[in-house]
């Protein structure tokens, strides 16, 4: 019987408290433009143990593995495609904008 | 023990129970993108307008959201544990720690509505009772439009997992510990820890940003 909760849970829960109040900490520190990052970091180091230990994927399957790791890499592609899209998008033009000037809309006076 | 044997399409247990995890996390993976899309939207905004996102990140509630991610750790623990009692085949031991998580997961909602109710009073609710004073008023709102559809799904997740925690607790307390019955707690505990996984990030992102002076 499992009477006393097996000690890979403990250590976990203990990492889990400490990283909470690491990032809570580090949160107060002027990083400048690393606060976001420190803290999406942390963030992930807890979600890994929540799903190494907690979730048992360390001693899991090789199929379970790649199904877990496969919403993550549809994520990756979602975020590398839509912020390649968001960072080195040229200006964006209205529709009534663009009917101003060609190729869409009238020659510029003196083109031709 | 009427469920020893493993359901007609399954060569064993042991296969079984690999079917049920996989099943589970083939639900998660798409819960990843759901919850990872509303995730780009926040970065998209926050990108396109950072004084305001961490000037709004500093009206919420850092401390009932500290104690709130803390609750929900403590319940992960707590079916982390019952899943290796209920592989022990002790039905009672998991039966009282899926009750004690539920019951986290009832304080967390219980922080929660104490959160809303106070945004509320301070004019942050949008389309409700909104009121910003100064230039950021526009990206304040836009930040509380994520908040609140975040947290509102995720709560959404976690009323589910109480739920459901709350059957697996009834079921195990009622009966012998079987197969099938072992499978559903480790399945449920899949989704619950899910749900306090994506916590952790939405904590990162909502109360986090602005704390250190920028």
């Amino acid at each position: 019987m499992v009477r006393r909760p097996p000690y890979a849970l403990l250590w976990s829960l203990a990492a889990l408290l400490g990283l909470l109040a690491i990032t809570v900490t580090l949160a107060y520190q002027p990083l400048g433009p690393l606060n976001g990052p420190v803290a999406v970091t942390i963030a992930t180091l807890k979600a890994l143990v929540v799903a190494a230990v907690f979730m048992e994927l360390r001693p899991s399957r090789p199929l379970t593995l790649a199904v877990a790791c496969a919403g993550l890499c549809w994520l990756a592609i979602l975020f590398w495609l839509s912020s390649a899209d968001f960072n080195w998008r040229a200006d964006v033009h209205t529709a009534s904008e663009m009917a101003r000037v060609p190729p869409y809309g009238p020659p510029l006076s003196g083109s031709h | 023990m009427p469920d020893a044997f493993p359901a007609p399409q399954f060569a064993n247990l042991r296969q079984q129970e690999d079917v049920a995890r996989l099943g589970m996390w083939v639900f998660l993976s798409t819960e990843v993108l759901f919850f990872g899309g509303m995730m780009l939207l926040y970065y998209a905004y926050r990108s396109g307008y950072p004084a305001g996102f961490a000037e709004a990140a500093r009206h919420t509630d850092i401390f009932i959201g500290t104690i709130n991610t803390a609750v929900l750790l403590t319940s992960s623990f707590a079916v982390a544990w019952a899943v290796a009692a209920a592989k022990d085949g002790d039905g009672r031991l998991a039966a009282i720690l899926l009750g004690a998580a539920a019951l986290l997961g009832v304080v967390f909602l219980g922080l929660k509505s104490i959160e809303y109710l106070k945004e509320y009073h301070e004019h942050l609710v949008p389309a409700v009772n909104f009121a910003f004073p100064g230039k950021q008023a526009n990206s304040v709102e836009l930040f509380f439009i994520f908040y609140f559809i975040s947290t509102g799904l995720h709560s959404l997740h976690l009323t589910i997992g109480i739920v459901a925690l709350t059957v697996m607790a009834l079921r195990t307390a009622r009966g012998q510990m079987t197969p099938h019955l072992r499978n559903g707690v480790t399945v449920t505990g899949l989704y619950w820890h899910f749900v306090d996984a994506v916590w952790l990030f939405l904590f990162a992102l909502i109360y986090l940003p602005g704390r250190g002076g920028t």
